[in-house]
């Protein structure tokens, strides 16, 4: 069976502009979604990233420059990363086809981790 | 996820008013704002952690945690100085507020009051309260009361700009400004908000049972409280709790509102009912007639009956003469004139209805036409009850309440 790394990208901003009770129903359909992924058995790892948007490791002439990643005007940060194991990527594909991710304006990167040593 | 603790319905809401109240009581009226930022903070980081960890034990304590320290690490920013008791508090544990139910209502007390406040038009102060107090967003209060989001978000900006320009601070004010200033406008507010739950003909969802609960929620808060705890307040209370009494029998078992002549009572709250006479009772003194003290005693009529043919409609009309001699408006009119339906029949209630000028304000509503449209139909005149039902379901924005009077419609017309 394949691993694929599963990284949610997300808008800040579409988050943000939600109201208190919008919130809450986010945590009870990601959590319900979560749970029932979970119960597949094909959850290698579910992780969580914080919010701040780490930092950019750039290297410039020899040293290395750390810039904070993005700020929260960007459009664009990967607030999560999962590994599921599946048969190919439409497999991997159906685990997410009900993820609650892509009713906020999300999406989702899939990709196949390439089994090295074999 | 670790842990499946469910979370209790509203919490992110009623937490939102909570902490908003709590933290601007901290540091002050003129750092709204940033209290509303830190808050809205809290709750999105409690959305993106709790799906994957579990809801926590405490959320509530959860929550303050994270607002508590969103709130100081903005002030810093902002290079405001951190009022010192506060900052001292380690901890949710230390801090009585938090824990303290008294004091949880002395601050939502404050937060209305400071909604409530008399320079803000009437519309303002129900917006700023369905904002700050009750947890909602911009999109679900222009849902609510029916305008368009861009006028609410600057209605609210407006509003906060006018407070702040007042220096108006937490707190309440001297007792003759509060009962005579505050309290009728925070009444009125309160109203409103039931008001906009209990039957929305302009909107989709005809009922929205959260606004309500929140209603009576804010109308407890204030009987319990000393400052508050007037004969007008008590009879709101007990007009909100008589009412909301009905909502279980409001929604038939398809969705559909189901009339007070075909609603079946045993599935009426009999607890809200007798909170409601509690409340009655303790508005009752004193020489204040308020419309809430007239409503009140017209909505415990209609609890009182087993039902509708053994209701005191003669008492309810009196009830009704009353409220508009006093307090005059078209909607208590027409409601007198459904009370006299029954009181004196059909006949006698659609002269009335002709004679009175003042409902002509009305005929672009579904209640106009709907009670138009029955009174035709008990006397027979089927053609003109089925025009009525056809434009009281042209009269509404839901679809519901549309598809309900088109059925009505169609009866009436024989197929």
């Amino acid at each position: 069976m394949a691993e694929f790394v599963v990284l949610l990208h997300e808008d800040p901003s579409v988050l943000a502009r939600l109201s208190p009770a919008e919130m809450q129903a986010v945590v009870a359909r990601y959590g319900a979604w979560f749970a029932k992924l979970g119960a597949t058995g094909k959850l290698a790892v579910a992780k969580k990233l914080t919010d701040e948007g780490g930092r950019h490791l750039r290297g410039k002439r020899g040293s290395i420059v750390v810039s904070d990643g993005p700020f929260a005007e960007a459009k664009d940060v990967v607030a999560g990363l999962f590994i599921v194991q599946a048969t190919s990527y439409d497999d991997a594909r159906a685990l997410l086809d009900d993820c609650p991710h892509f009713d906020y304006q999300g999406w989702i990167e899939l990709r196949e981790i390439d089994p090295m040593g074999k | 996820m670790t842990d499946s603790h469910a979370l209790v319905a509203d919490l992110f809401r009623h937490e939102s008013g909570r902490l908003i109240a709590l933290l601007t009581r901290r540091v002050g009226a003129k750092r709204l704002d940033i209290v509303e930022d830190a808050v809205q903070d809290a709750l999105l980081a409690a959305m993106r952690s709790w799906p994957l960890r579990g809801v926590p034990a405490n959320p509530q304590a959860w929550l303050y945690t994270a607002a508590r320290n969103a709130l100081f690490d903005r002030l810093r920013r902002a290079r405001f100085e951190l009022p010192a008791e506060f900052a001292a508090e380690p901890s949710q544990q230390d801090d009585l507020s938090f824990n303290s139910e008294a004091a949880l209502q002395d601050d939502l007390l404050n937060l209305i009051v400071y909604c409530c406040h008399p320079a803000l038009s009437h519309a303002a102060q129900l917006t700023l309260t369905l904002r700050l107090a009750c947890g909602l967003g911009v999109n679900e209060i222009a849902g609510a009361l029916l305008t368009a989001p861009d006028s609410i978000a600057q209605r609210i900006v407006r509003a906060k700009r006018e407070l702040r320009d007042l220096q108006v601070d937490f707190g309440l004010p001297p007792v003759q400004e509060l009962l005579e200033q505050r309290l009728p406008a925070i009444l009125q507010t309160i109203y409103l908000l039931f008001d906009a739950g209990y039957l929305s003909a302009n909107h989709e969802l005809w009922t929205r049972p959260a606004l309500c609960e929140d209603a009576l929620r804010l109308s407890r808060i204030l009987c319990s409280h000393p400052a508050t705890a007037q004969h007008a307040t008590h009879a709101l209370a007990a007009l909100l709790h008589l009412s909301a009494a009905r909502l279980p029998a409001r929604v038939g078992a398809d969705g559909w509102p189901v009339p007070l002549a075909q609603q079946d009572r045993s599935r009426w709250d009999q607890g809200l009912i007798a909170a409601g006479f509690r409340y009655l009772d303790a508005a009752i003194g004193g020489d204040t007639l308020t419309r809430y003290h007239i409503e009140a005693v017209i909505a415990s009529e209609h609890a009182r009956a087993a039902s509708v043919a053994t209701t005191d409609w003669v008492e309810i009309v009196r009830h009704y003469d009353q409220l508009c001699a006093l307090y005059p408006s078209p909607v208590a009119s027409l409601n007198r004139i459904i009370a006299l339906r029954y009181a004196r029949g059909a006949a006698a209630a659609l002269s009335e209805f002709a004679a009175t000028e003042q409902l002509r304000s009305l005929d672009e509503s579904l209640v106009y036409h709907a009670t138009l449209g029955e009174l035709y139909g008990a006397l027979g005149e089927q053609e003109k009850a089925a025009d009525a039902f056809r434009a009281a379901a042209q009269a509404t924005a839901s679809t519901t309440l549309a598809e309900l009077f088109r059925g009505r419609e169609r009866t009436a017309r024989g197929h």
